[in-house]
């Protein structure tokens, strides 16, 4: 019996240490996790900011109208008194707008990292709405099937046949203006997707033999679910979140744009529905700055996301 | 086992009904048995006949249409879903495919010791300690606690897969299909496994297979199925000599004989089974093997054979097994199992 021993190598490896060797091995996806971490910090930068310019009670500085420097282009200094050419005698100040400043003087480039802020913050609460309901939901509709699965489908098929940015907009107009309505009307919304993948992902888990195998050894149902169906599923729900990350941003964007999203701060939406009034006189830093900051973070998450999903299911790739 | 306080599982007219689509599948259809205590009981019959179904059955692992489940002198077919938690600590299950049985993402101890957990025995260290002992049982390193199914060969899980099931101390174990996923020379290990767990353990065994040299080394009373009903029954000793249905002949037969070469026509030659199995979501009038039968006489065909004694503790369902019992040319002469 103890000739069964050998051929097990010394070290352990789990599916999720697997499936981060796979991705290690993606220069494209380490890039653009690189891209995704430096713009996590950037948003954790602008919610210190932010925290703190709360603490201490006073306008931000990202707010604050300065009407001197209104449409700077991007540099960093700024000539004060004259005389340059040979002429010497020249005074620069040191102004730090590296993306200029918009039509109220204020740096660009602070606003920026606050919109970051603004997208993440969109990006992760409409995740932690959506995302759980989605599972839950899926899970339920997979395991008990029958009349649950029947209230499930219907209920996210409704869902699904509401025109999705009408019925964000109906719940932010409900809620009313603001970041709750954006986070409510994007969460509410954006579960069905995910919920059908865990659905039938949980079915197709459910008939195999290792459920029934927790059956048989007088699993209850919540443990069987939670602790042996669901890390099976998870990582659609990884891939998932890397998917829906950027669109809530697009979506949150678009509807500050319209006005309805955020209010008094300045969310990339807002900036840009800002910067287009001069675009055609030439103020071309603030639209460009903003739609850079956007697609990288767009892109850097979706490349993630397909990286994601085939370092945790390598059979995707071998079937496609 | 005739005594009837002396068997641990008592089935009595078991029926499994599937509906789908308005169609009813009859997978189990009447079953009766008995295993007795330190027993190990096979269970065999082609692809599709019910067998699994009727030990999923016997764990509660699928509705039952009607019969009863008398498990240690308790019936369990009436036992709230809550309950059958205890029931569970008693009787366990190997199942057939060691790949698929283990959750990929936990690791074996973890598998293991969650069983404890849910069956409330012991605390954490106790549990650490019973995972260890149990992978040793089946002959498994303890250092393997902390590893992924993943890592392991198939013979590896199998022995993970029974450890899990011992995990209880269970006295009844249902093994699906054990070892028919296996390489052969694994086979013959695991079930010298399985035959040293029963005696340390003192466990009963429902050995459910389709290789009877598997059932033969193993069992020490067989009960042959076909579509979901027992047509044979018989100590494991007689049924290879003396075959008394006509499936069971054609079941010996199909076991590759090297003794028995092409030209050796004096020998009985390899029955072949004519059709396939009736679809089990009809009713056959009549003997349900008739359609398939090598011996098919006329009445076959309207009357529903009994199942009967022919002989102390065989059993048969066909109208002429006591003409089968005496007949010369039933010997099949089969290899020994590894």
């Amino acid at each position: 019996m103890s000739t069964q021993m050998d051929n097990v190598s010394a070290e352990s490896r789990s599916l999720w240490g697997d499936a981060w060797r796979r991705l290690r091995k993606n220069r494209l996806a380490l890039w653009c996790l690189v891209v995704v971490v430096i713009y996590t910090v950037t948003a954790f930068y602008g919610e210190v900011q932010y925290r703190y310019y709360q603490f201490k009670d006073e306008q931000p500085s990202y707010q604050r109208p300065d009407l001197d420097s209104q449409y700077l282009a991007p540099s960093l200094t700024r000539v004060l008194k004259g005389e340059d050419r040979a002429g010497r005698s020249v005074v620069k100040e040191l102004l730090r707008h590296p993306c200029g400043t918009d039509g109220l003087g204020r740096d660009v480039l602070a606003r920026l990292v606050q919109g970051t802020r603004i997208a993440f913050l969109v990006g992760i609460v409409t995740s932690i709405i959506a995302i759980p309901i989605g599972v839950i939901l899926g899970c339920l509709a997979g395991y008990f099937g029958g009349k649950v699965d029947d209230f499930i489908v219907w209920l996210y098929t409704t869902m699904a046949s509401i025109p999705g940015l009408l019925f964000i907009l109906a719940i932010a107009m409900v809620v009313g203006q603001g970041l709750l309505g954006v986070y409510l009307g994007i969460g509410l919304t954006t579960w069905v997707g995910l919920c059908r993948l865990i659905r039938g992902e949980v079915i197709k888990h459910k008939s195999s033999t290792y459920v029934t195998a927790a059956r048989a050894l007088g699993l209850g149902h919540a443990r069987i679910i939670f602790r042996h169906i669901l890390p099976n599923v998870f990582h659609i729900v990884i891939v998932t979140f890397t998917i829906r990350f950027p669109q809530a941003i697009s979506t949150e964007v678009f509807l500050s744009f319209l006005g309805i999203g955020v209010q008094g701060e300045p969310s990339w939406g807002i900036m840009i529905s800002n910067s287009r009034l001069r675009l055609w006189q030439g103020v071309w830093w603030e639209m460009t700055f903003v739609t850079i900051a956007i697609f990288l973070v767009v892109l850097a998450f979706n490349l993630l996301g397909d990286a994601l999903r085939d370092a945790l299911d390598p059979r995707l790739r071998e079937a496609g | 086992m005739k005594n009837d306080s002396g068997s641990l599982l008592k089935v009595d007219d078991l029926r499994v009904y599937f509906r789908s689509y308005g169609q009813t599948v009859r997978a189990v259809d009447g079953v009766s048995l008995k295993v007795g205590r330190g027993e190990t009981v096979g269970l065999v019959g082609e692809s599709g006949c019910g067998k699994s179904t009727l030990g999923n059955a016997i764990l509660r692992l699928v509705d039952i249409e009607s019969g009863s489940l008398d498990f240690d002198g308790t019936d369990i077919s009436s036992f709230a879903k809550r309950r059958l938690t205890e029931f569970r600590e008693k009787a366990q299950m190997v199942f057939q495919d060691p790949f698929q049985s283990l959750n990929p993402r936990m690791t074996v101890g973890r598998a293991i010791e969650e069983v404890l957990y849910v069956h409330r025995k012991g605390d954490r260290m106790e549990r650490r300690r019973k995972v260890a002992q149990l992978l040793e049982a089946v002959g498994l390193d303890a250092s393997f606690a902390d590893r992924y199914p993943h890592e392991f060969s198939g013979g590896q899980r199998q022995r993970i897969g029974i450890a899990r099931a011992l995990a209880v101390d269970p006295v009844l174990l249902i093994a699906d299909e054990p070892v028919s996923a296996l390489d052969v020379s694994v086979q013959v290990q695991i079930l010298n496994l399985l035959k040293d767990l029963q005696k340390n353990f003192n466990l009963s065994f429902l050995f459910i297979a389709h290789d009877l040299a598997v059932v033969r080394y193993m069992c020490d009373r067989i009960l042959v199925m076909y579509l979901g009903r027992i047509v044979e029954e018989s100590p494991a000793s007689e049924l290879y000599d003396c075959a008394c249905h006509p499936y069971t002949e054609a079941l010996l037969s199909a076991i590759p004989d090297v003794d028995r070469s092409l030209s050796d026509k004096g020998k009985q030659a390899r029955i072949v089974l004519s059709g396939d199995v009736p679809s089990p979501t009809m009713v056959t009038p009549g003997c349900p093997f008739h359609q398939r039968c090598h011996r098919v006489r006329p009445e076959c065909k309207t009357n529903v054979p009994v199942f009967r004694e022919i002989s102390p503790g065989h059993f048969s369902a066909c109208h002429f097994a006591e003409e089968l019992m005496g007949k010369e040319d039933a010997g099949f002469r089969i290899p020994d199992a590894g």
